[in-house]
This record gives C-alpha cells, sequence and structure tokens, in this order.
C-alpha cells in the first residue's frame, strides 16, 4: 500500500485492516464509558533493549492501542497530542533513558496528569521465556485487554491513590455481571512495596486447569494425544492408575473456583478449576519519582526528591 | 679453428637456445644444485677445470676469459668431438646486452661474492631486532611504534564501548530460571486476585442465571398466555360451558410455581384426569366441537408438560 509518509504516521494496526477485522469501539457497549486507548511512544534515541520493552509494553497494552506506532525525531509530544484527539486516545506512555537510568511516565491527555516513574529494573519478554522451562505466549491472549491487580497500595497517601485511580483508567473496566471468563486471559500486577517504595510490575496469562483429574486424562483430553497402553493389560489401567499429583496442586485450594460456564473441552460449569498463572510479558520495577499537574509540564503535585526550604532532601 | 668454429656454432646455436632457458633457470634457482642427470661428464670435467683456475684477482679478465671461454670450450668440445644436446654452455649469449634477466654466470657470481663479503664484514649488532638484511633500523622502529599506537587506540576504544554498554544496558536484567520466594509471592497475590474475581463474577453470573431462566419462563408464558387466548377464541364458539374451567385451569398453571398445590395445572395431577369426562360429555351431541376442544387442550397439556 503506497501511503504517503505522513498519513504513516497516524496509520494503526486498525486502520490498515479495517476490512478484515472489526474495529475496536470507541464506547464500549456494556459499560457505556470510553474505552480508554494508549500510545506508547519514546523521547529521545533509546538503545536497543528498551525499545524492545517499547515494544513490549504496546503488546501488553493491546488491543487498544498502536502496536505500529511509528515516530519520527522531529515529532514533538503536541504531534502526537494532536493526534490523540480525534483518535480517542486517552493515555500516553513514554520511556526515555539518561545516563543514570530510564524513565516511564505514565500521562493522561489531554491536559492531564503525568505520572514519573524511575525504572530500576528491567526484563524484556524474551528474556523471561528463556528463563522458563516452557514459555507459553499464544497470539490470541492479545486479543482481548488484560485485568489489573494493584496491591499493597491502600496506604492511604495521596500520591498512591492517584497511582491506583490512573493505572485503573488506563485498562478497559469489565463488567462483573456480562464479562465472559474465557475472555479474561491476562492480568498484570502491580505490588507496592512500603519499606522499599518500589512498584513490581508483573504480566501474566491465566490458565484454567480442571482439579481432581488425573494429568493422563486431562492430557489426553486437552492435547488430543493418543496415549501410549503398550505396558497396560487392560484399558481400565489408564484411568485407575494412581498417578500422584504435582506438588503444587496440593496447597492450591485457595486458587480453586468453580465455573459458571464450560470453558474450553476440559473446564466444564460447576466443577472446581484451578487458576494457574505463568509469566509472559515485561518485568519492571519501578518508583515513582514525581507527579506532574499538565501533561509533563504544569505544577509539580508530589516529588520524591523534595529539596526542604534548609536544603535538605528527604 | 674458424671452420671448426662456424661448425661448433651453427651445431650449438640450438642448444644455446636450450640453454638460454636452462640458464635463466639456474639464475633463478642460484642456490639450488643444477640437475646432474643434464650435465655430461665432459661439461662436468669443463667446469672442474675452470674452478681450478678461477682466480679472484683476475675481476677484469673474467670478461675478456668469458668471451675466451667461448673459444676454448669450444675447441675443447670439438676436441672431444661431442656433440652433446645437453651441453651446458656457460654464457647464455654471446651478446650481454640482449636482456636485464640474464647475465653471465661469472658476473653473477662475482656480485653475490662482492655482497657476502660485504655482509661478512659488517659488524653483528646486538640489537634485539636481529640482523636485517633489508630497510633501514629508522623504519623498523617507526613501525613498531606506530603498531603500539594502535594496539592502545583499540584498547581505549574497547573500553569505552565496554562502558557505554554498561550506561546503555543499566538495569537491565535477566530472571534467574528458577522461580524464587519473591515471584512466588507475586504469583501467589496475582492468583488470589484472579480468583475473587471469578468467584464475583460466577456469583454474579448465577444468580443472572436463575433469574433470566424465570425471565424466560415468563416470556414463555406470555407465549402462551397468547395462545391460550386464540384456542380460547376458537373454543368460545363451540364450548362455551366447559371454557371456563379449562382456561382457569391453564391460568393457574401460567402462574408460578408456588400455585401448584390446589390445583394442578398439569392435567395428570388432577383428580378427575380421565375419570370424568366431562370435556366429553356430551360428544355425542357436538363431535366437531369436541374434537376441536380436545385437541386444543391437549395441544395445551402438552405445552404444559413442556414446561
Amino acid at each position: 500500500m503506497a501511503r504517503p509518509p505522513k498519513e504513516r504516521k497516524k496509520k494503526r494496526k486498525v486502520q490498515s485492516k479495517s476490512t478484515a477485522k472489526v474495529k475496536p469501539r470507541n464506547v464500549d457497549h456494556v459499560t457505556g464509558d470510553n474505552i480508554p486507548k494508549s500510545f506508547i511512544f519514546s523521547r529521545g534515541k533509546l538503545p536497543s533493549s528498551l525499545r524492545g520493552l517499547q515494544m513490549d509494553l504496546r503488546k501488553l497494552m493491546l488491543p487498544h492501542t498502536a502496536l505500529k506506532l511509528r515516530e519520527k525525531k522531529r515529532n514533538n509530544l503536541k504531534d502526537f497530542l494532536n493526534l490523540a484527539g480525534p483518535m480517542g486516545v486517552t493515555h500516553f506512555l513514554i520511556l526515555s533513558k539518561t545516563d543514570s537510568s530510564p524513565y516511564l511516565r505514565v500521562a493522561r491527555t489531554p491536559q492531564g496528569p503525568t505520572l514519573s516513574f524511575k525504572i530500576h529494573e528491567y526484563s524484556l519478554a524474551v528474556d523471561v521465556a528463556h528463563s522458563q522451562a516452557r514459555p507459553r505466549c499464544p497470539p490470541e491472549v492479545f486479543k482481548t485487554s488484560p485485568l489489573i491487580v494493584l496491591s499493597g497500595f491502600g496506604t492511604g497517601e495521596q500520591h498512591l491513590k492517584l497511582v491506583t485511580i490512573m493505572f485503573q483508567n488506563i485498562f478497559p473496566s469489565i463488567d462483573v455481571n456480562t464479562v465472559k471468563l474465557s475472555s479474561c486471559q491476562r492480568i498484570v500486577l502491580l505490588n507496592y512495596d512500603k519499606e522499599t517504595k518500589l512498584i513490581d510490575f508483573r504480566h501474566y496469562t491465566i490458565m484454567l486447569q480442571p482439579v481432581g483429574v488425573s494429568r493422563r486424562i486431562r492430557k489426553f483430553v486437552q492435547n488430543h494425544e493418543v496415549p501410549d497402553l503398550r505396558n497396560l493389560r487392560d484399558v481400565g489401567d489408564f484411568f485407575a492408575k494412581a498417578g500422584y499429583g504435582s506438588e503444587s496442586e496440593a496447597d492450591d485450594e485457595a486458587a480453586t473456583v468453580s465455573l459458571p460456564n464450560d470453558l474450553g473441552r476440559v473446564n466444564r460449569a460447576s466443577t472446581r478449576s484451578a487458576v494457574k498463572l505463568q509469566e509472559i510479558g515485561p518485568r519492571m520495577t519501578l518508583q515513582l519519582v514525581k507527579i506532574e499537574e499538565g501533561l509533563c509540564s504544569g505544577g509539580i503535585i508530589f516529588n520524591e526528591y523534595r529539596v526542604e526550604a534548609n536544603g535538605d532532601t528527604t | 679453428m674458424d671452420e671448426l668454429q662456424l661448425q661448433d656454432t651453427s651445431n650449438h646455436s640450438k642448444k644455446r637456445k636450450l640453454e638460454h632457458n636452462k640458464k635463466k633457470k639456474n639464475k633463478a634457482k642460484l642456490s639450488e644444485t643444477p640437475k646432474k642427470q643434464k650435465t655430461s661428464k665432459k661439461m662436468q670435467k669443463l667446469y672442474q677445470k675452470r674452478v681450478a683456475e678461477y682466480n679472484s684477482d683476475n675481476d677484469e679478465d673474467v670478461q675478456s676469459e668469458g668471451s675466451s671461454g667461448h673459444v676454448s670450450e669450444e675447441e675443447e668440445i670439438g676436441k672431444f668431438s661431442d656433440t652433446d644436446e645437453e651441453g651446458k654452455k656457460e654464457t647464455g649469449s654471446q651478446k650481454p646486452d640482449t636482456s636485464v634477466g640474464v647475465i653471465k654466470f661469472s658476473e653473477g657470481s662475482k656480485a653475490f661474492r662482492m655482497a657476502f663479503m660485504k655482509i661478512m664484514k659488517k659488524k653483528v649488532t646486538e640489537d634485539f631486532l636481529g640482523p636485517i638484511l633489508s630497510g633501514d633500523k629508522k623504519l623498523i622502529a617507526k613501525k613498531l611504534t606506530a603498531e603500539e599506537d594502535e594496539n592502545a587506540q583499540k584498547a581505549s576504544r574497547k573500553e569505552k564501548l565496554l562502558k557505554l554498554n554498561q550506561v546503555k544496558e543499566k538495569g537491565h536484567v535477566r530472571p534467574a530460571n528458577f522461580l524464587d520466594t519473591k515471584e512466588k509471592l507475586l504469583i501467589s497475590l496475582a492468583t488470589k486476585g484472579v480468583v475473587k474475581l471469578f468467584n464475583a463474577v460466577n456469583k454474579a453470573q448465577l444468580v443472572q442465571k436463575g433469574v433470566r431462566v424465570s425471565k424466560s419462563k415468563d416470556a414463555k408464558e406470555l407465549g402462551k398466555k397468547s395462545k391460550e387466548a386464540f384456542l380460547a377464541e376458537l373454543r368460545k364458539e363451540s364450548l362455551p360451558t366447559r371454557f371456563n374451567p379449562m382456561t382457569s385451569s391453564v391460568n393457574k398453571a401460567t402462574k408460578t410455581e408456588e400455585g401448584k398445590n390446589n390445583d394442578p395445572g398439569w392435567a395428570l395431577l388432577r383428580d378427575n384426569y380421565m375419570l370424568t369426562s366431562s370435556k366429553l360429555k356430551d360428544w355425542d351431541k357436538m363431535p366437531g366441537g369436541a374434537a376441536t376442544a380436545v385437541s386444543a387442550e391437549t395441544l395445551v397439556d402438552s405445552s404444559s408438560d413442556e414446561e
């Protein structure tokens, strides 16, 4: 498709496949709220690993983000703001790098507050996949937006409240009455540690496994693999063989749910299923540094390194 | 003598061409021993004789000797009356200025000797570089210093790159292969959150299911009601008297499940099921109407059965 370069700047995945896919709506037809959309881009030149982090963050925010957003050197924040208006983009996630460390800014357009986080540590999705024995990342997992779990933010401090509100608004809300459990496939966890004041950011996929079913039967039904019956004298032995469950099944009583509907072939309604999470996606350790009133401008509401009148730093 | 010479020259012209090539080869491989197969015994003797005659002091006479050597050689060869094709003549050509690469053997040997003596005369310096056959020592020194500089530059560049990479990758951490306690804690937190959510969804949706079911029941009843009304209209014309108990029972069936006790809507549960054929009381009188009433009733009953 030969499009002029200017148009390509605005090109989003949606526009390129408007005939094949259904366009994501601006308004959620269930809750009636606007679906929040985000742009993730960088300011300044980023090294390759941070560009990988940017890509991972974009995948994380799918489907309500521009996966293939192209940015040029000469684009300012103003350009992005101008685009954001007509497209209904509500949040910006901006990555930048200084000599000391990379920074992540989360801002609400058009004039909302900006949270600045310092990234102490990060790991890319490929690093996480390398560290696992069986990495699993099916692509259909990215078709629905993730759930968000915030923990440890309940200390009551004002800036933490703002952080929670901001993150809750980035992801579209779900209606408990109408949501289909099969569409909740990813979860983002943000855990605040009071002592170190660091926020852990993790991204998992949700998998449901029926409980009380022996491993062999489960695998047989799930994977459609024909089992090896060479050593058995009777088919009944296949079912009756006492296979000890994996050690993690024992302490999972709290992690079982009973589903209202059938999910896939294996999980049936009104039987207990275990919830299993597997990590994908980037891993970050963030520290809240600054909150500004405007979009990367305006008065500073909160500053981690507040300088007192007599010159002491806190 | 001259004739002999001429004859010999004519004989030897071809040989000389051969010898040209061989001389060239020999000049190139000065260090190698000449091929013994090719030198005949006569020629060897000739060479030995010349070696014995050789006097380095008579350098100037070599040339004249060379030319005279020609004649003497030929004379000797003529003496032996040998027509060896492989006669090795030392002199490549009678004309010394034909080609640069071809010089007289005697001249070549002289030059070599001079060079050799010069080298031997030179003092052996105790430099670490060792005896150098070519080049200026200064040049070598320059080269070495240049190499050192280059190495130093490379090392500094590498250091810079390393530092840059460190700065670039600052904060980039590769996760461990195992799940340590912190990660396990986080996973359990997330799991708890998911379980809470799923239970809430479960609750909400099961309740909904129940409501929906009853809602759907009402919808069915509504549909039925309309059907009943239609059928009632039908029956009205045919069985006006029997219409009321039927409709009343059906109406009761359309009420919620609580109203089952008094008068079961389901025809089966009524006490007078099949016993009192009140509907068919007057069947002989009104066959068509009864038939329609019965058919309507069976229709209604069957639909209530489906409930």
